[in-house]
């Protein structure tokens, strides 16, 4: 791991006349600044115009006009807010399960070398790269009555029946856990990563056990990567889809899939549009709030 | 459990240490066994996904190199995902670059908008996108498919390449700067090759992200550039047939290779 | 998610009984043939279908496809996944890709609603010979195939005889224990066996009592595994994970053919049908038009009831195949007088309220 060298100084902006007053610096710097356009064309053209149309299309009545008809419809109606509070629910379910998960896992990541690595490495990326519905098989596979755990916990007579781990929400939070854990696991490890070593050190000299060196010197250190994966973790799980309809039960909804259906199936696009904005606002509202928390610079961090 | 701070372990230590590795061996094969779990299924001799597999064949490999809307789908898929990895590492890596090295107004808005393609929810975003990419005729076409795939790399590219830019000694493109080199040559010869690493992981990430995208697939791909991850929805929807797995099995053995590539080339350039 | 239909409609093959039409059809049908050719030079040279896929569409492109290609010159092109949503946000933007499109039913009163269909010549498409029925047949769809829902039984549990011949039985969980398989959709087929099974008749399903039927989800409800494609209700059959089902015939059908533990009882199964809907401003809608008729004609209805298990829509076609076929389609002679044909109309109208509903009580 390279040292760092902060040669770059932070920019704090201070008064307007900084702007484009006497720092010789800034007029470069302001001129590096506009090689972002091309993306923030391409973002605002292919992507933000559209988001723009859609909630537009959210406040547009069956009958032609502007209306709130279609988040009255969602407020007025209690299976709306419970499909909404149970995404939620499931969503922070899965944030916990995937801290629990995630951190040991990021801690011996962040100190392995060699093969080692590349084996924790390859198995971390591996969910991203399999196809989501194949995966769900898979995991169908693997937790059903008859499946591999099932036959194995009954070959080593653990149980008696077989325990029910798939199509209820059981199911959904394993599915979702596994396919979320490279979001927490990565910026963890990069926390890790970039700890200086001395920091430790200088505790244990100190006096301090294992573990309260853990608990006040090197977990605060890792806090900003848990708050990035939680975030991300919590934020792309309001939106799943595919697992909750295949691995999950009769309780299983959540809201995604009533957006599917509002769109596909019975052809209400101003509902599925306001689900779909309110489902962003949430998202959204989380991401900024999320922001007193932790920059979003900390989502640069990497593992190399 | 921190084997780099601490050389000498204490008896409470080497078992903290085998605690923590064998949960470590529990959580890989928690990772990857649905993956490799569909690997046997794809010798299966019936034609029926079940586990165990029957029998022993090849038979649904052949029928994947055989069947045109599988092949036309699997060349769909690279020559999206390769257009996508260019447009997305190319503006996103200006972006970064910009980001971290330039001054831009309102910067925590310009970070968020670019990164709102990865939190904003794919039946959201494919949803709103269709709305646009119809009226511009990019609906069914690879170049359609290949921009909505690069909005949705975009945030990847820019946090890895990001990442290098800001761990990144500065003072060499300095030197280059103060010796006479241009803006552009001191970028091309000196910061370039220093951040490859990071342009090279961000653009696997932009590969993998199009080339097993299949929400947004499913709505701009039209009929014209169906990609495998929409031919094997449609598989699983409609026809649970070993096929799928077949083709799982192949789209697993090239990711690792991509990763080993990845992993090697991480090593080589010391990053 | 309904990609299966099969059938016979009985009472029709007894009423057409006379073989000599097979003559006739196949005589008109090579009559007709290079009157299409000769207009179809005019036209564009291709016809894109949706469709649900598998091996639906491998006997489709077998009996009708391939052989109107080589009639008319005309290739059809296929696309998997009929999705409505597609359909609307493709008409909306006035970029229709799709010609002709298979949907279910409720989609012929939804579709119109919302402005996405074109409606059909009905001076190409011959409807003397198509099966009659206000439901079936519309200014904007006609009929594709028959199929049905069906009660299924593992065999290994319950051997033909001792099994559950009605859904009274079928919510029997102390006779019959075991999970049972049901779709999660609230128009797949759930709330009209739970209505059987609490005692209404079978002629009087609609208006369907949503809120009795969900009480009386009520008492088996933990013994309930849910589908939310066709593919998943035959892997849980297939896999024993249930022992009872309320499944398409035509995934039943190929379950068994390919050794499942399964069986069909046909009493009380659910009839309903795919429709061939034309999506607003395509980009070949005569050729649609044409692919319509070459699909409903009596001799298309012949070849794909050899090939496919659907049930026929020209009543007349049953007579024309090889003896003991017709059992083999949906609605078959033996099933004559067993099956409820769904009420599509009405669903077209409640699907979205009763959706809400059947959320609530499953979120319960």
């Amino acid at each position: 791991m390279t040292t760092t060298v902060q040669a770059v100084p932070k920019w704090t902006p201070t008064a307007l006349d900084r702007l484009w007053g006497r720092d010789p610096d800034l007029r470069p710097a302001l001129r590096r600044g506009l090689l972002g356009t091309p993306g923030l064309l391409f973002i605002l053209v292919f992507f933000l115009y559209p988001l723009f149309l859609l909630v537009e299309l959210s406040f547009q009545a069956k009958a032609g006009g502007w209306s709130s008809e279609h988040y009255l419809r969602i407020f007025n109606t209690t299976v709306y807010a419970q499909i909404i509070w149970k995404t939620a629910w499931i969503s922070a379910t899965v944030t916990l399960l995937n801290f629990l998960v995630a951190y040991p896992f990021a801690v011996a990541l962040a100190r392995s070398k060699g093969w080692v690595r590349i084996v924790l490495l390859i198995s971390i990326l591996m969910p991203f790269w399999t196809n989501l519905l194949v995966r769900a098989y898979g995991w169908i596979v693997v937790l059903h009555p008859r499946g591999l755990i099932n036959t194995m916990l009954g070959g080593l007579g653990l149980i008696g029946e077989p325990v029910a781990i798939v199509h209820n929400t059981t199911g959904v939070l394993i599915g979702m856990t596994q396919i979320m854990l490279p979001y927490m696991v990565l910026p963890i490890a990069a926390q890790i990563e970039k700890m200086d070593g001395r920091l430790l050190q200088a505790a244990r000299s100190l006096g301090a056990s294992p573990l309260r060196t853990f608990a006040h010197v090197f977990f605060p250190l890792t806090l900003p990567g848990v708050f990035a994966g939680a975030l991300m973790v919590f934020v792309l799980s309001l939106g799943f889809f595919v697992i909750p309809a295949l691995l999950g039960g009769r309780r299983d909804i959540l809201i995604a899939q009533l957006i599917h259906f509002n769109l596909t199936k019975v052809l209400n696009w101003e509902l599925a549009a306001a689900l779909s904005t309110i489902l962003l606002v949430i998202t959204l509202g989380i991401f900024l709030a999320a922001q007193r928390w932790f920059r979003l610079n900390s989502l640069w961090s990497e593992v190399k | 459990m921190r084997a780099a701070a601490t050389p000498q372990r204490t008896p409470h230590a080497t078992l903290g240490h085998a605690i923590l590795w064998s949960f470590v061996g529990l959580v890989c094969i928690f990772l990857v066994l649905p993956s490799l779990i569909v690997i046997p299924m794809s010798f299966n001799e019936d034609n029926l996904m079940r586990f165990p597999p029957k029998g022993f064949s090849f038979i649904w490999y052949e029928t994947y190199f055989q069947r045109e809307n599988w092949r036309s789908a699997t060349i769909n898929s690279f020559v999206i995902a390769v257009l996508a990895t260019l447009l997305s590492t190319v503006i996103g890596t200006l972006a970064a670059y910009g980001l971290v090295r330039g001054r831009i107004i309102f910067r925590n808005v310009y970070i968020f908008i670019m990164l709102m393609p990865m939190i904003v929810p794919p039946i959201v975003a494919a949803v709103s996108m269709y709305g646009v990419f119809a009226p511009l005729n990019l609906v069914g076409t690879i170049w359609g498919m290949a921009i909505a795939h690069a909005v949705l790399a975009l945030p990847f590219v820019i946090i890895n390449v990001a990442a290098v830019l800001q761990r990144m000694d500065w003072r060499a493109e300095q030197a280059a700067r103060s010796l006479g080199a241009s803006a552009i040559r001191a970028f091309m010869l000196v910061t370039l090759p220093l951040i490859r690493p990071g342009i090279i992981a961000g653009a696997i990430f932009a590969f993998i992200t199009s080339f097993d995208e299949v929400v947004v697939a499913l709505f701009i791909s039209g009929s014209n550039a169906v990609t495998l991850p929409v031919q094997m929805w449609s598989g699983l929807l409609f026809e649970i047939n070993p096929v799928v797995a077949s083709a799982s099995t192949l789209l697993i053995v090239l990711s690792a290779v991509l990763l080993g590539a990845t992993a090697l080339l991480r090593k080589r350039s010391g990053a | 998610m309904e990609e299966d239909k099969m059938g016979t409609i009985e009472r029709h093959v007894l009423a057409n009984r006379r073989t000599v039409i097979k003559g006739l059809g196949a005589g008109a049908f090579a009559l007709a043939a290079p009157a299409i050719l000769r207009s179809a030079q005019a036209q564009s040279k291709e016809v894109v279908y949706a469709t649900w896929g598998g091996s639906w569409e491998d006997a489709m492109r077998k009996v009708w496809f391939d052989p109107f290609a080589q009639q008319t010159g005309i290739k059809v092109k296929t696309i998997q996944g009929p999705d409505y949503g597609k359909i609307r946000a493709m008409v909306r933007a006035g970029k229709t890709e799709w010609d002709v499109v298979e949907v279910n039913p409720d989609f012929q009163w939804v579709g119109p609603r919302e402005g996405l269909l074109e409606k059909l010549d009905f001076n190409i498409i011959k409807t003397e010979d198509l099966i009659k029925g206000e439901e079936l047949i519309t200014e904007y769809s006609v009929p594709g195939g028959f199929w049905s829902r069906v009660l299924v039984y593992n065999t290994k549990k319950f051997p033909t005889g001792s099994h559950p011949k009605s859904f009274v039985e079928f919510w029997d969980v102390k006779k019959f224990p075991g999970k049972r398989v049901l779709y999660a959709k609230a128009n797949g087929g759930a709330l009209e066996a739970a209505l059987l099974a609490d005692g209404v008749h079978r002629d009087k399903l609609y208006p369907l009592d949503v809120d009795r039927a969900l009480k009386s989800l009520d008492k088996i409800k933990d013994h309930v595994l849910w589908y939310e494609t066709n593919a998943q209700a035959v892997q849980y059959m297939q896999d024993e994970l249930g022992v009872l089902a309320l499944m398409s015939d035509g995934r039943a059908k190929f379950a068994i053919e390919k050794g499942a533990p399964i069986a069909i009882e046909f009493q009380d199964s659910q009839l309903t049908w795919t429709s061939l809907i034309v999506p607003k401003n395509p980009p070949n809608k005569e050729n649609a038009m044409r692919l319509i008729n070459h699909m409903s004609s009596v001799e298309g209805q012949r070849l794909i009831g050899n090939e496919f298990t659907y049930g026929l829509v020209t009543p007349k076609a049953y007579a024309l195949l090889p003896p003991g076929r017709a059992d083999a389609l949906t609605n078959g002679p033996k099933q004559q007088g067993k099956t409820i044909l769904m009420n599509e109309r009405w669903w077209g109208d409640n699907q979205p309220s009763v959706q809400d509903k059947m959320n609530a009580w499953r979120l319960l």
